[in-house]
């Protein structure tokens, strides 16, 4: 599984195609995707989407990513970085940011590859791309 | 040489962009893009102007329209900031509109670099705080992003200021 993280507007779709010759059409939507589709998955972008429709279900975000990455190993997960800002007034705000840094920390952990994209460049955290 | 500065609020990139500039050939040209609104604005402008003017340099003010700036030859250009110059171009009745402020910053820079010796292009990390803003604010967002990733595909080096540091992105090749 290889990680890619920046914030909204950076390039990460391009970049993941670039970097792991990835069809656009491969990289699926975490905004629409079935939660019960979890084989066959090449890369998934916006990450962060999917995280608050699982918190929205009262579903644990990483239990459900566990089966995900078990299911597809060479996964691709794009997600937008949301943690940078001031302390969000409603409490939903603030269990879905700390959600999706928990996500990234634990999913980083068990990364192959940690990449952050930033004005379209990438810089590799953790890893290496062969 | 083109060289693209990116940072947070107060992270020191300005100060790193002005001394990358001093190190750079004369002429020097500040090119500032903030529209000078109010009587706060305009006290700091007249500060950083004479601080400015100590170090050398022309201070050319140019919130829209960066084709259209006259610059004196072979100089080394400094603009502050891209942020403000798109939501200038995006926002402002003076600007080219949402439709086209992309395309005219994007070729005002081209304008820039082919009359330049060198180009020091400040802009700004507003994209990882998470927030959903109004549609006009995200559509903003979505164009300084587009012209940061374009940007970036076009310059010799890219630094990020963390804290007063320059990290490197893309490192500038030896001519």
């Amino acid at each position: 599984m290889k990680l890619i993280i920046g914030g909204m507007a950076q390039g990460k779709k391009e970049y993941a195609c670039k970097a792991f010759c990835l069809r656009a059409d491969q990289v699926l939507d975490g905004a629409v995707l079935p939660l019960e589709q979890r084989d066959g998955i090449a890369a998934l972008e916006h990450l962060e989407l999917l995280v608050r429709r699982l918190l929205d279900r009262n579903m644990d975000p990483c239990a459900w990513l566990e089966v995900l990455c078990r299911d597809n190993p060479d996964i691709v997960l794009l997600c937008r970085e949301v943690g940078c800002g001031v302390v969000p007034v409603l409490q939903e705000e603030r269990d879905f940011r700390e959600a999706v840094g928990r996500v990234c920390c634990l999913l980083a952990k068990q990364a192959e590859a940690v990449i952050r994209v930033q004005c379209g460049l990438g810089m590799v955290l953790k890893g290496e791309l062969l | 040489m083109f060289l693209l500065v990116t940072g947070g609020a107060a992270s020191g990139k300005s100060e790193y962009a002005e001394q990358r500039a001093m190190q750079a050939a004369a002429p020097r040209v500040y090119l500032a893009t903030m529209e000078p609104f109010g009587a706060e604005a305009q006290r700091r402008i007249h500060r950083h102007r004479r601080l400015r003017a100590e170090k050398g340099f022309l201070t050319i003010e140019c919130p829209v329209d960066i084709r259209s700036v006259g610059l004196p030859e072979k100089s080394t250009v400094l603009l502050e900031c891209l942020s403000n110059l798109a939501a200038n171009e995006f926002f402002s009745s003076a600007g080219a509109g949402r439709e086209r402020a992309e395309e005219t910053i994007f070729s005002g820079i081209g304008s820039l670099l082919s009359r330049t010796e060198d180009l020091i292009v400040v802009t700004n990390e507003l994209f990882s705080d998470g927030t959903a803003y109004d549609s006009s604010v995200m559509e903003y967002l979505r164009l300084l992003g587009k012209l940061n990733q374009k940007l970036a595909g076009i310059a010799d080096e890219v630094v990020e200021v963390v804290c007063g540091i320059p990290v490197i992105c893309e490192e500038g090749k030896e001519l």
